[in-house]
């Protein structure tokens, strides 16, 4: 046991022991020998400084801003970039639209009480904000010279302090589909896959860790799941118009959001990311260069079917596409694909 | 606004809301299955000059998404020190929201002086605030009781869209016509309480519902916070009110002999003398179930729910044939004063 511990622990027994009367009659005089209580290391985030997204600690001003985007369309990579940049950090997953979830649910409902009181709405939305600064200003902690501080989870566009800088990644949905179906296979994580899916798991997981390369082959594993391959060409598809959607909305409202492709930071990786220095107030000149050890090149040098950074490659789609996912993905997702710009029509 | 923003920052996330070892008031939560009572307990609880009690603020949806932002350990909030700023701060949410309706001032429905603070909503038994810092009041009600209620509620709401798919048909045959009189309504009820989509569907909802909170409450008397739990049954309540308000005062720590007196105003006395099947307070008795449910009806609900209604200690004996004519003063139209929702929208 610490000191501090000890003292906290006889100070609580003597508090049990003195009777309440003489309790407030000795607390005034007793109060000035304690020590102090801890001093609260994230006091600062309690309140924003000109905004909700900025804070000031010890004379220093800290920016929070966000990255978004579907899962495995370049999230990882994007942080990775970022970081590289000696005055921002950025860590995740974060996952914050789930607790905003939650406090939409509390606060819409015309019945219940916090639906008819401005003052339960104004305490709701403070404790919030509140507590996505604190949560973020702790995680960063371990890198004190960033001003700038980021989370990364993928997640549709939703402004988690309004303001804040916002990046949104998007990706081929079909290059999507391929790289989500072997990441699930690869972590075999039932309990992270929707429950109507989980028996795939079970049924393919086992076998893909001992033999990846026979999933190759499209027609078993998860690809080989037509409800699988509807469901997730169907996810892609609402995602990227939920966001095409969200975007000008939220930049009307003075929430910036910097939107890249995953196919364009492969193209043009120096271009892409000195745009999103330059976003986020950074100079491009003070970060380091992409390497292959800080995984910030695009691709990798070869496909390993046992890693999270898989291949890294765009339009591999074009060797896994069968007739049976084709005919399903365009059922789903060929308005996506075109509004997003990655075809022009639905003859591909 | 100055005491509701020196309790905030007292309770809030900077000093740690049940660190603090003189808070300006301590929390309560008054919980149990929909027309179990939930709204009678809060009524009695606000006889007394120091509790505050009001609803229904459903904190849960809240503590639903913070559970979700903990459940995947490479989710960050599952670690410290997010886990913790988390949970402070919805401790925080929860004590300034509770502290800020209570002291209002007096005119607009608030009890400044109030140093119990509760919710009430009719939710499943779950920790908002870790006991013994949060104190818990649950009530059990006959579910076949809560069945007849639930389904005058759902006539009087009209509100088939909220209903589950399964049983939405049935519901929208009859809800037209169950609006024009109070006779209307009572046909109605009869019909859906004779429809065995319903009455199935519904004992199994009641039983799981209550199934939790029973495991629940065991759970919390294993892990020694027994005296943080206080159980009520709609049915000993309504035989001795007296009695059991008065453990309600002393549970949560005030006198019983400083509350106001029951009466019918203030909704405390128990039942409301006669029916009125178009309020919120319709009849309020005990066993009334016996009017509306028949033996087939019955039958069905103890396929589903019968061993919890055991469990609970009610009597599963079969039922009449047919239900119990009402009597001529329980079918008279009714006086009862409306209620809180009835006088806003007049």
């Amino acid at each position: 046991m610490t000191t501090q511990g000890a003292d906290a622990g006889l100070i609580n027994k003597v508090k049990a022991a003195v009777p309440r009367p003489l309790k407030v009659i000795l607390r005034p005089m007793v109060r000035p020998w304690l020590a102090p209580p801890p001093a609260d290391p994230y006091a600062c985030a309690d309140r924003g400084v000109g905004n909700e997204w900025t804070i000031v600690d010890r004379e220093r001003t800290y920016k929070f801003f966000f990255l978004c985007g579907s899962w495995k369309s370049g999230t990882h990579w994007v942080q990775a970039l970022i970081n590289l940049h000696p005055k921002a950090y950025m860590t995740g997953e974060f996952h914050f639209e789930l607790i905003h979830g939650g406090f939409s649910s509390y606060l819409k409902r015309r019945w219940r009480l916090p639906a008819k009181s401005r003052v339960l709405q104004d305490i709701a939305h403070e404790s919030l904000r509140r507590c996505i600064r604190r949560s973020m200003f702790a995680q960063t902690r371990s890198h004190p010279e960033a001003v700038m501080l980021g989370d990364r989870s993928p997640r549709i566009l939703k402004a988690m302090l309004p303001g804040a800088p916002h990046i949104l990644l998007h990706r081929d949905g079909r290059d999507l589909l391929i790289s989500r179906s072997y990441h699930m296979l690869r972590t075999n994580n039932p309990g992270a896959m929707l429950p109507q899916f989980a028996h795939l798991l079970r049924r393919w997981g086992p076998e893909y860790k001992l033999s990846p390369e026979k999933f190759r082959d499209t027609t078993i594993g998860l690809l080989g799941d037509d409800d699988w391959v509807r469901y997730l060409s169907r996810f892609w598809a609402e995602s990227c118009l939920h966001d095409l959607k969200a975007m000008p909305r939220l930049i009307s409202r003075g929430t910036p959001v910097h939107f890249i492709r995953y196919e364009d930071l492969h193209a043009d990786l120096e271009g892409n990311r000195a745009a999103i220095y330059r976003f986020l107030g950074l100079d491009p000149a003070e970060a380091a260069p992409p390497s292959v050890e800080t995984k910030t090149l695009p691709g990798f040098k070869s496909e390993n079917l046992k890693s999270a950074t898989r291949k890294g490659q765009s339009g591999e789609w074009r060797c896994s596409f069968t007739d049976r996912i084709t005919r399903i993905f365009k059922e789903e997702a060929a308005e996506a694909l075109v509004q997003m710009r990655y075809e022009k029509n639905t003859n591909w | 606004m100055n005491v509701i923003r020196r309790t905030i920052q007292r309770l809030g996330p900077a000093r740690g809301a049940l660190e603090d070892p003189t808070p300006l008031v301590r929390p309560f939560f008054v919980c149990g299955h929909p027309r179990s009572g939930t709204n009678w307990v809060s009524s009695l609880l606000n006889l007394h000059p120091r509790v505050f009690c009001d609803g229904e603020f459903h904190f849960h949806l809240i503590r639903n998404g913070i559970e979700g932002f903990q459940s995947q350990p490479w989710y960050v909030g599952s670690r410290e020190p997010v886990r913790s700023e988390t949970e402070r701060a919805f401790a925080s949410l929860v004590l300034g929201c509770l502290t800020a309706q209570a002291h209002r001032p007096a005119e607009h429905g608030g009890k400044p002086g109030a140093t119990e603070v509760g919710d009430h909503t009719p939710r499943m038994l779950r920790m908002l605030i870790p006991p013994p810092a949060g104190r818990y009041i649950i009530i059990f009600r006959d579910g076949r009781d809560v069945l007849v209620s639930w389904t005058f509620h759902l006539l009087k709401t009209a509100r088939p869209d909220i209903m589950h798919p399964q049983v939405r048909p049935i519901f929208e045959q009859v809800l037209p016509a169950a609006g024009e009189s109070a006779d209307a309504a009572r046909q109605a009820a009869r019909r859906l309480l004779a429809d065995r989509a319903w009455v199935q569907h519904y004992a199994a909802g009641w039983s799981d519902h209550t199934g939790h909170d029973l495991a629940t409450m065991r759970q919390l008397k294993a892990d020694g916070h027994a005296s943080s739990l206080l159980r009520l049954s709609y049915e000993e309540l309504h035989a001795d009110t007296q009695t059991h308000r008065a453990r309600m005062y002393t549970f949560l720590g005030v006198k019983p002999s400083e509350a106001s007196p029951l009466s019918r105003e203030s909704h405390t006395a128990p039942g409301f003398g006669r029916e009125a099947p178009r309020s919120f307070y319709r009849r309020g008795e005990v066993g009334d179930w016996r009017n509306y449910i028949d033996a087939q009806s019955h039958g069905w609900f103890l396929e589903r729910a019968g061993a919890r209604l055991s469990e609970l200690g009610y009597d599963v004996a079969p039922a009449a044939s047919t239900p119990k004519p009402l009597t001529p003063q329980s079918a008279q139209p009714t006086t009862v004063p409306p209620s809180r929702e009835e006088k806003k929208t007049s």
